[in-house]
């Protein structure tokens, strides 16, 4: 899968390049209003990532070339201004997602995750990951045959983990991910930690074998056996 | 305090009034001085006219007849011991008075029948006292027209005067720094007024251009943090990858990442703050706050019994109001999230929306805060750092944009912050 990133920081480029590279994604990068365009012209990419401030112009004005020239692909805008005029316009233009920074990488790998699938297999709504199925559209999870009743946020919590399997995901990443702009309001630890072990019991009870790793109370991790 | 108009007419009374009683001894011994000299010329005209109408046919008999009818003029046998040719005063008993008074009288040598005589021309004064009483009277009544006269003439001459400065006055009344509308001063021909005008002009503007550069710059400040804020998240969230890690290294992991939260929770609420600030939450919808406050508080719920922290409801009424959606968000959770951060395991928070008010007690350190500097950016009542110093700052915004009011109270070792919705 292809993915073009449209970000002037080079540091940051780099780093959302090398993480999503390890889930398979071909990333390539543009530094500038006139490589981004010169990319989207010779290329195609099933997802872009674009900032909005470029050295040369405005993001946005990709993002309206992107929508005159009908190409399809997902477009997730990262970007530092955050005001909710450009949120708001973005989405108007056509973007698929907004995302403001500073974000942790596990969400927008998570998004990228959420948007190629509604993309490209909006026919299939079903997700596996060792033994468990999740009906995304019944917004049910099964082991086997038995059905597992889970919270809102526990779901959510799972779709993160398995959107970022095999990586270790810091406590910040799921606490903003689970409460939005409120995990800025406290210091979510406690409500990141109860929230894991619930769902550990859960899937424990239901027979689903030990795929959430604990790796010194720092972060959590996923582990796709299949992978 | 008085103004400065009925100041100077005051001061221009007292000063006057002091004057004139001044003026008064030297007035009365003037007049007094005038009226002598009078009455002197008058006798001496009476002796004068005697002498040239009726000396030359007075007989020496005829004496005692012209002394029986004039009381005021009298032929005396001449001595030596009159004064002669000059006007004296002599206190004398007035049978018509009854008592003593002064006369003025005037001594003239005559000759009648080839004999010497003193002819004596006297004139009664008026009381001295009751001469005072008269002149006081007018001098009083003169005064007062006076005063009165010049008080008008000041009043109206000070009000056309002081009228630009008035103008300028209620001008600058209604200057409002965060409105930043510079107002316009009428034109004055005075020159002091038109410098007065001048200064204050460049002072707001002065002021106005640096509160906005001010706020542009905590914006742009913000703004730049926020990428070099998300290279060290994602160089984070890369490191965390990295299987070598051991438990030691992960704590620092671990801790860099609650400092990068931090950061960036501080910056995101200096850049809400600025935005208020810069005014760019205009629009303004009608939402139902009591929804709006029960769709949060299933969020919230989880987290204050997570922290042990029992959070109960009473929300009586719906409450329509009209604000800004992100702010009111805002509102709510800053307010709640303040009382779950500042309490203790096993403490409470009760929420109550009543009529227009919307009310959050929560149980705390058991000191009350600083209700002056409570509002304050970045003014913390305890070395705790458990929030970023901004939050209640940020209530405050919010609440000062859309016209309510906000309060803090301590009572009965209860935290309270009450929210008052003005509806019209």
């Amino acid at each position: 899968m292809k993915i073009l990133l449209i970000e002037d920081e080079r540091e940051l480029s780099n780093n959302i390049g090398t993480y999503l590279a390890s889930d398979h994604y071909l990333c390539e990068q543009a530094f500038t209003f006139d490589e981004a365009l010169e990319k989207i012209d010779l290329y195609s990419y099933d997802c872009i990532l674009l900032d909005l401030n470029l050295p040369g112009g405005d993001g946005l004005k990709i993002l309206e070339e992107i929508k005159a020239r009908k190409i399809d692909s997902g477009i997730i805008i990262i970007s530092a201004r955050g005001a909710l005029d450009d949120k708001i316009k973005g989405l108007q233009i056509g973007a698929d997602d907004y995302l403001a920074k500073p974000f942790p990488l596990p969400e927008l790998s998570v998004r990228i995750y959420a948007l190629m699938r509604r993309q490209q297999f909006s026919h299939n709504n079903t997700l596996t990951s060792n033994g468990i199925t999740i009906d995304l559209l019944a917004k049910t999870v099964n082991v086997g045959n038995t059905e597992i009743i889970l919270t809102k946020s526990e779901y959510e919590l799972l779709l993160f983990l398995i959107g970022n399997k095999n990586k270790v995901i810091s406590k910040n990443a799921i606490a903003e991910h689970l409460s939005g702009d409120m995990a800025d309001m406290l210091d979510s630890h406690n409500f990141v930690y109860a929230h894991i072990k619930n769902l550990k019991a859960k899937l424990n009870e239901a027979g689903a074998e030990a795929c959430i790793k604990t790796v010194y109370g720092t972060g959590y991790k996923w582990e796709d056996k299949d992978a | 305090m008085r103004s400065l108009l009925s100041k100077s007419s005051g001061q221009f009374l007292i000063f006057t009034s002091v004057v004139m009683m001044c003026c008064f001894p030297l007035f009365f011994y003037v007049m007094k001085n005038f009226y002598a000299k009078d009455l002197d010329e008058l006798i001496k005209f009476r002796s004068e006219h005697f002498v040239e109408t009726n000396n030359s046919t007075l007989k020496i008999s005829d004496i005692d007849y012209w002394n029986r009818f004039n009381e005021d003029m009298k032929i005396l046998p001449y001595e030596n011991s009159y004064p002669l040719n000059k006007v004296v005063q002599k206190s004398l008993f007035s049978n018509v008075e009854n008592h003593e008074i002064d006369y003025r009288i005037y001594y003239r040598k005559i000759s009648i029948e080839g004999k010497p005589y003193v002819f004596m021309s006297q004139i009664a004064m008026i009381e001295s006292k009751d001469l005072f009483r008269t002149l006081g009277v007018q001098y009083l009544l003169f005064f007062v027209i006076i005063v009165i006269g010049l008080l008008g003439i000041q009043f109206v001459l000070s009000r056309c005067l002081w009228k630009p400065f008035y103008n300028s006055l209620n001008e600058i009344e209604d200057f409002n720094l965060e409105k930043g509308e510079i107002p316009e001063f009428e034109k004055t021909t005075t020159t002091e007024f038109a410098r007065l005008n001048g200064n204050l002009t460049k002072l707001m503007e002065e002021n106005v251009a640096s509160y906005k550069q001010q706020k542009e710059f905590t914006e742009n400040a913000s703004h730049e943090l926020q990428t070099p804020l998300a290279v060290f998240q994602s160089q984070l969230d890369l490191l965390l990858q990295d299987n070598s890690l051991n438990e030691s290294q992960m704590n620092v992991i671990e801790s860099l990442y609650d400092v990068s939260s931090r950061l960036t929770r501080l910056n995101k609420n200096l850049l809400l703050l600025s935005r208020i600030d810069n005014s760019q939450f205009k629009e303004t919808i009608t939402i139902d706050f009591s929804q709006l406050l029960e769709r949060q508080l299933t969020y919230f719920k989880e987290l204050a019994s997570n922290n042990g922290i029992t959070l109960s409801a009473n929300i009586q009424n719906a409450l329509e109001i009209t604000a800004n959606k992100v702010l009111l968000e805002s509102l709510i959770n800053n307010l709640i999230s303040n009382a779950i951060r500042h309490n203790y395991s096993g403490g409470f928070i009760h929420i109550e929306v009543n009529g227009n008010t919307f009310q959050i007690g929560n149980s705390g350190s058991k000191t009350p805060l600083d209700k002056e500097k409570v509002f304050r950016r970045f003014s913390r009542t305890s070395e705790e750092r458990k929030g970023n110093g901004l939050g209640l700052s940020i209530i405050n915004q919010i609440c000062k944009l859309h016209g309510w009011e906000v309060r803090y109270n301590y009572k009965d070792e209860i935290h309270c912050f009450y929210v008052n919705f003005y509806l019209e």
